[in-house]
């Protein structure tokens, strides 16, 4: 009786998650149907899940026409670049803040945590008074790096290495590994799906930053993906077949992101069996 | 081998960063001899000024850059530009009442009579400087599904001699309704000009026409009021759009609609769109007189923007005859010099219903039109219209309420 009874309630189960994971996965899929819809079948009435005269026009209109080749790249360059930068140092201090002690260190983390109380708009203002004044106003620079240092990511990083065992690093020490060595080749491993998780997050961050880059960016030849699909949604008209195609487009990278790190999680998870007894 | 992939990190790192510094150091239009316009919508509408930018360049060699952000963000961008010591030369807007102070007097460009008259009192200031230059005209008209109401055996006014009134209008749509696909009689957008344009045509507005006094709870503000609610009950308009976030213009492109009160910037829209059905513009119904709420785009130029000299000499260039005309044509835009008129690329006959709408406007609203209040008092309009049209408030106490709020708002006292 046991085992028929697991298996029920397993089919009920994954009978649950297929419903939900398609409820959430048709908003996605109906935009990229849409994206290959000629502009006469977006609004007909009943409407079609598949595109009747299916059209990669829009796509070439967008990517050559509407210049999102350019916006595409910059947006690439933003969110890497910052992504890269983010996981450095957050690995970093993150690392300090679990396992230095150093005079002030609860003090100065306590006042990075308060920064995580106040919401991003408040600072916006004195921020862009700073970066205006590095000189960094209407460069990919001034998006760049204000946000590098999250405290969230520096958070999430402390926590992790907490509980990575002190032993560890003591045995390493006597084996002669300077600290350098330690972080570059025992924790950052070890902390692979943290850093995985901070990855897909700050990515994901950057890549659909608006109202930053809009403060900051003025040159139309700098603008990012975000700016420009903004500029598609007009007060009067909105061209739908480009907006389709520049949403479609600006969610392959995320996509690739996720997929690249998430296995990343999953393997960890799996084959963490690192706890101190 | 850990080290590596540290060290390869630091590297790409290193050179994501140098790309993107270099990537940033070049053409700084700010530096030369070149300026920036601020501008939105430009992309949606086709891009036309984005190509008259790039005219003037190949003809001067100043170098122009469209600044686009969408209309919500103009003013913080703005903003932002000014403290980022990098104000745009000029501002292509809609309204620019919030930096009347900062705007300079362009008298010297162009003459204050090449633009209609009616909008003489809107672009001078307090003390008769011409702050603000036409640039597009918008006017609102009927456009409609034409194999629906051959379907139904409707016809529709074929000239200005046998307009519709609204309840011979709201016949006509009825019968449409029942006899085809379609399942409204009409729609326009959730906008306060588009319901002016229903206020204006019943006799009433917000303030008088010489701005002296808030009308907007006169008896016929009220009728009009009451007029749209009966639409709304009748069925004739979805309830879906005001009260709601439907869209009419889907509405329209669905087959759903059999008239949509929109403007004319609907029909390049439409003509590339729309397959299915055969559709038209028309005359809109008469109230107790024709009217129309008039919109349109202003160049503004900022004062200490350090490129003051550079924005005149563009805007000569601009209002040339030649030039202007291409701009027009190449957005599709009406004309808000006098003696140009576009040759529209796509259904020129149309646009010449939209020419005669705006011909037959009248000075209805005029008043409301020389304010170009802020968005806040469109806003508050908005609130109490959906406010009746939902049951809360009646048309009348809806109407007074909105008339203390714009008085209050404006410092207008309303009227005895």
């Amino acid at each position: 009786m046991t085992p028929k009874k697991t298996t029920k309630g397993m089919v009920a189960g994954n009978v649950i998650m297929w419903v939900v994971a398609l409820l959430f996965l048709f908003p996605a899929v109906w935009i990229v149907l849409c994206s290959f819809k000629p502009g006469n079948e977006l609004f007909s009435i009943p409407p079609t899940l598949f595109p009747k005269n299916p059209s990669f026009s829009s796509y070439l209109t967008t990517w050559q026409q509407n210049n999102f080749l350019h916006y595409f790249v910059n947006s690439m360059i933003v969110a890497v670049a910052s992504t890269l930068i983010t996981l450095l140092i957050n690995t970093m201090a993150g690392f300090a803040f679990a396992k230095y002690r150093f005079k002030g260190r609860d003090f100065i983390f306590m006042a990075l945590l308060t920064t995580m109380m106040l919401p991003t708009e408040v600072i916006m203002r004195p921020t862009f008074t700073v970066v205006s004044a590095l000189g960094l106003y209407n460069t990919l620079w001034g998006v760049i790096i204000p946000p590098i240092a999250t405290p969230t990511g520096i958070f999430l990083m402390r926590q992790y290495f907490m509980g990575v065992p002190d032993s560890l690093l003591e045995s390493a020490r006597i084996d002669g590994a300077g600290e350098v060595r330690i972080f570059a080749t025992m924790m950052v491993p070890l902390a692979k799906p943290v850093i995985s998780t901070l990855t897909i997050l700050s990515f994901m961050w950057r890549w659909n930053d608006y109202v930053w880059p809009m403060l900051v960016i003025s040159d139309q030849s700098k603008y990012t993906m975000q700016l420009a699909i903004a500029n598609l949604v007009g007060e009067l008209s909105i061209d739908w077949n480009t907006l389709l195609c520049a949403s479609v487009i600006s969610m392959v990278p995320m996509l690739i992101v996720f997929a690249l790190f998430q296995k990343q999680i999953i393997a960890s998870v799996m084959t963490s069996g690192l706890k101190e007894g | 081998m850990k080290k590596r992939l540290l060290a390869a990190l630091l590297a790409a790192a290193m050179a994501a960063s140098l790309t993107a510094c270099g990537g940033s150091s070049d053409s700084n239009a700010s530096d030369s001899e070149g300026f920036k316009i601020l501008i939105s919508d430009d992309t949606s509408e086709g891009g036309a000024m984005a190509d008259a930018a790039k005219r003037y360049t190949e003809e001067t060699g100043i170098p122009v850059e469209i600044v686009e952000v969408p209309k919500d963000d103009r003013d913080t961008k703005l903003a932002n530009m000014i403290q980022g010591k990098d104000a745009p030369a000029l501002i292509r807007t809609d309204i620019y009442g919030a930096y009347e102070d900062q705007l300079m007097d362009l008298s010297d460009v162009i003459s204050i009579d090449e633009f209609p008259e009616s909008l003489h009192e809107k672009i001078q200031n307090d003390n008769g400087e011409l702050i603000a230059l036409p640039i597009d005209v918008t006017v609102t008209g009927m456009i409609y599904n034409k194999t629906a109401f051959d379907e139904a055996g409707v016809a529709v006014p074929q000239s200005e001699d046998d307009i519709w009134t609204w309840d011979e209008f709201t016949e006509a749509v009825k019968k449409v309704v029942a006899n085809s696909n379609c399942q409204y009689g009409l729609a326009f957008d959730k906008t306060q000009r588009r319901y002016q344009v229903l206020m204006y045509q019943f006799g009433a507005s917000v303030v008088n026409n010489d701005g002296t006094a808030v009308v907007a709870n006169s008896p016929e503000s009220v009728q009009a009021l009451e007029y749209f609610i009966k639409l709304h009950d009748d069925g004739v308009m979805p309830k879906s759009v005001f009260l709601g976030t439907e869209d009419p213009s889907a509405l329209f492109k669905s087959g759903q609609l059999a008239t949509a009160i929109q403007g004319s910037w609907k029909i390049s829209d439409y003509s590339e769109n729309i397959t299915d059905f055969e559709w038209g513009v028309t005359y809109m119904p008469i109230g107790t007189q024709r009217a129309n709420r008039l919109g349109g785009n202003f160049f503004c130029a900022i004062k200490d923007s350090g490129k003051e000299e550079q924005a005149k000499e563009f805007l000569k260039w601009f209002y040339d005859y030649d030039n202007f005309k291409t701009y027009c044509e190449k957005g599709n835009y009406m004309s808000g010099l006098n003696n140009v008129t576009p040759d529209y690329s796509v259904h020129p006959e149309m646009y010449q219903i939209f020419e005669q709408e705006l011909a037959a406007s009248g000075d209805a609203g005029a008043g409301d039109n020389a304010w170009d209040y802020a968005d806040v008092v469109g806003n508050l309009l908005l609130d109490d219209v959906c406010a009746a049209l939902n049951g809360d408030m009646t048309a009348q106490e809806a109407m007074d309420s909105f008339a203390q709020e714009v008085s209050n708002e404006m410092g207008i006292p309303l009227a005895s």
